[in-house]
């Protein structure tokens, strides 16, 4: 049968007739119907590849990104490309391409927060470029279009603005926004921006920043790669290097200023906790090119000495000499060439921590000792041939013999004798050398306070009254 | 019930159905990572296989603490396992050999080779985000493949995720 005669014969049937209908009605219904189904899983499925590839952070997530927005001309696929222009941006032109494509994502969706969020974020870092009244300018135009975000509760909304704030002079109302905590989860960048801007924030109004320049630490960009080379943070080019920057500020201030608020014994206590259990973090040894080294929380080995040296002198203002000198030691070692701030305030704390510290047991005690003159050695050494550190010098070097006077004084006297040569004032060498000897009770000190005396040392009067008592001493011992 | 009462193009429908939803949903994955990039034995092996969950079409709220998951580390090819502990929304931290997820103590089953100075302040997991940490906390490298030197992890980075059940070593599933 032809399919002509097959039709003239349904055409005849009423039934045929109505099934035939109610089959092209259906059909009519459900095709598009399908062809809808089946664009709206293949878009899903593209903006899902999108979006992997952009938390991905390669390369080649910008293919994927550039077929959505062209497929599809959303927001989503805008802000989305924007996203990924602004983190990849090197130049100016690549952040106003970004803006171009926030711009376009609001102009699609007007009050959309990625797209609000990102077209400030892009107008500031661009304006960075141009210095501080750049920087504010922006921030002041930027309020009104923060201001559009349909969810201006959203917490990186309100840290933005809390950011603005700060950037505006507004540092202490600045800070209060965004020390407080949300009540629904920000995004990973909005919450990094946070840590960092109240770090920044804390900086100005003169408050603790370490806890919150830690945080930001943590949540980096880009953690992998930057602990993957040996490069130091202050060498790096770009905002990578920023967060290294603000933590190493951070243990500085926090630690060793005292101009740091609150002032309390309590508050610095809580900071020096939080710094001994960061500071002392390293990557875990054997793999990768900082492989062992301080990194977790700070900022490159080279730094690890001056961060263990903040820690050490809040630890020794806080009067906890024994913690001190551990960390006093750990920046010595740390540190490739000698620094002598950190050997003398390690004498200096071992020193302390040896007389005053009465719960250290005789193990630990030696060890203090040993610390001690190991920094005020190791000082001597490091100064003796640098010209203008006489009275640093003169310091260790009488540092050492005091430390010695009560439980070694032969140790000191062979370590004045060791810097004869060095030590800066002769008349204050002889009366130091004599008084050693006199403490051991060796009669040759006569002669050492004799030509103390002769060279002027300004304590005279004492030194001759010792001369006397030991020429009466020796009289009597003629006598007899 | 006769033979011919049985559905029998039915049945075969649900199981074509099932089998091309198991196809979509289920990859088997290969754990061919060096060891210096595996920190979850007894669980994990180098070499070892499992079925894994596919992350395309699910979300962060499909996912649960203590689950394994495959994820690329950012800026690069390679792919490594981390163990869920808190999920978006969530208050971690660690201090010494303790975990807190939302200050509370976490009994940390999986844990292994812990360091008793380790720390990690106080975070919340960010939106779209989980906190992962290897089992074996402290050996060579562990620390720098995991959300204590990554950070919290986005979920779309995530490709595969194992229920413990799914990534139980094969000898012990057969007992």
């Amino acid at each position: 049968m032809r399919a002509g005669d097959a039709l003239k014969i349904v055409t005849r049937s009423t039934v045929a007739m109505a099934y035939l209908g109610a089959a092209v009605v259906v059909g009519l219904l459900t095709i598009p119907l399908a062809v809808t189904t089946v664009q709206a899983i293949w878009r899903e499925d593209q903006l899902n590849a999108a979006s992997r590839a952009l938390a991905r952070g390669g390369r080649d997530a910008l293919d994927p990104l550039l077929a959505l927005r062209k497929e599809t001309r959303t927001a989503t696929a805008s802000v989305m490309l924007g996203a990924f222009k602004y983190e990849r941006a090197k130049t100016p032109d690549d952040l106003e391409e970004a803006e171009r494509l926030f711009a376009e994502a609001l102009e699609a969706e007007p009050g959309r927060n990625s797209a609000v969020l990102g077209l400030v974020s892009a107008r500031l870092r661009r304006a960075e470029a141009g210095g501080p009244d750049a920087l504010k300018k922006a921030a002041a135009e930027a309020e009104p279009v923060l201001a559009q975000a349909n969810d201006p509760e959203h917490p990186d909304v309100v840290y933005l603005r809390g950011a603005l704030q700060v950037l505006l002079g507004k540092a202490k109302e600045g800070e209060e926004v965004l020390a407080k905590d949300p009540s629904v989860a920000p995004t990973r960048a909005g919450q990094a921006a946070r840590w960092w801007n109240l770090a920044v924030a804390r900086f100005l109004v003169e408050r603790d920043p370490l806890s919150a320049a830690v945080r930001a630490f943590t949540l980096r960009p880009d953690p992998l790669p930057a602990e993957a080379s040996d490069q130091r943070g202050e060498e790096a080019a770009g905002p990578e290097a920023d967060p290294a920057r603000l933590l190493r500020a951070a243990y500085r201030y926090s630690l060793a200023d005292e101009g740091c608020q609150p002032n309390t014994p309590e508050a610095l206590r809580e900071r020096a906790e939080l710094a001994w259990k960061t500071a002392w973090l390293r990557f875990s040894s054997g793999h990768g090119v900082r492989g062992g080294q301080y990194g977790r929380y700070a900022p490159h080995r080279d730094e690890a000495g001056e961060v263990l040296n903040a820690l050490g002198q809040a630890l020794f203002r806080l009067g906890d000499h024994d913690r001190a000198v551990t960390a006093f030691r750990e920046a010595c070692d740390v540190t490739r060439e000698k620094e002598p701030l950190y050997l003398l305030n390690l004498g200096q704390a071992a020193a302390l921590a040896y007389r005053q510290d009465k719960e250290v047991n005789k193990e630990r005690r030696s060890d203090l000792l040993r610390h001690s003159r190991y920094a005020f050695d190791e000082v001597a050494k490091a100064l003796r041939k640098q010209k203008g550190r006489a009275s640093l010098l003169k310091l260790a070097v009488d540092n050492r013999s005091t430390l010695f006077y009560d439980n070694n004084p032969r140790e000191g006297v062979s370590g004045l004798q060791a810097y004869k040569d060095v030590y800066p004032s002769e008349s204050e060498w002889n009366r130091n050398m004599g008084t050693m000897l006199d403490w051991i009770k060796r009669p040759d000190c006569v002669k050492y306070y004799k030509k103390s005396a002769e060279l002027g040392h300004p304590d005279s009067s004492g030194i001759q009254e010792r001369v006397r008592l030991w020429e009466q001493v020796s009289e009597g011992k003629g006598g007899k | 019930m006769k033979p011919e009462g049985v559905p029998f193009w039915g049945v075969l429908f649900a199981l074509l159905l099932g089998a091309v939803w198991w196809w979509r949903s289920y990859d088997a994955v290969t754990f061919d990572e060096p060891d210096t990039h595996q920190f979850h034995t007894p669980q994990i092996e180098k070499g070892s296989n499992r079925f894994g969950r596919r992350l395309d079409r699910l979300t962060a709220a499909d996912l649960e603490e203590d689950q394994l998951v495959r994820f690329q580390l950012p800026r690069t090819k390679i792919e490594i396992t981390g163990r869920i502990v808190a999920l978006e929304g969530q208050r971690v931290r660690l201090d010494g050999r303790d975990l807190f997820v939302d200050n509370e103590k976490v009994e940390d089953t999986y844990r292994r080779n812990q360091n008793a100075r380790e720390f990690y302040p106080e975070l919340i997991v960010p939106e779209g985000c989980v906190f992962v940490l290897n089992d074996e906390r402290w050996r060579h490298g562990a620390d720098r493949f995991d959300s204590r030197n990554l950070g919290p992890i986005p979920v779309e980075a995530i490709s595969h995720r194992f229920t413990p059940q799914e990534a139980r070593p094969r000898s012990r599933r057969r007992r």
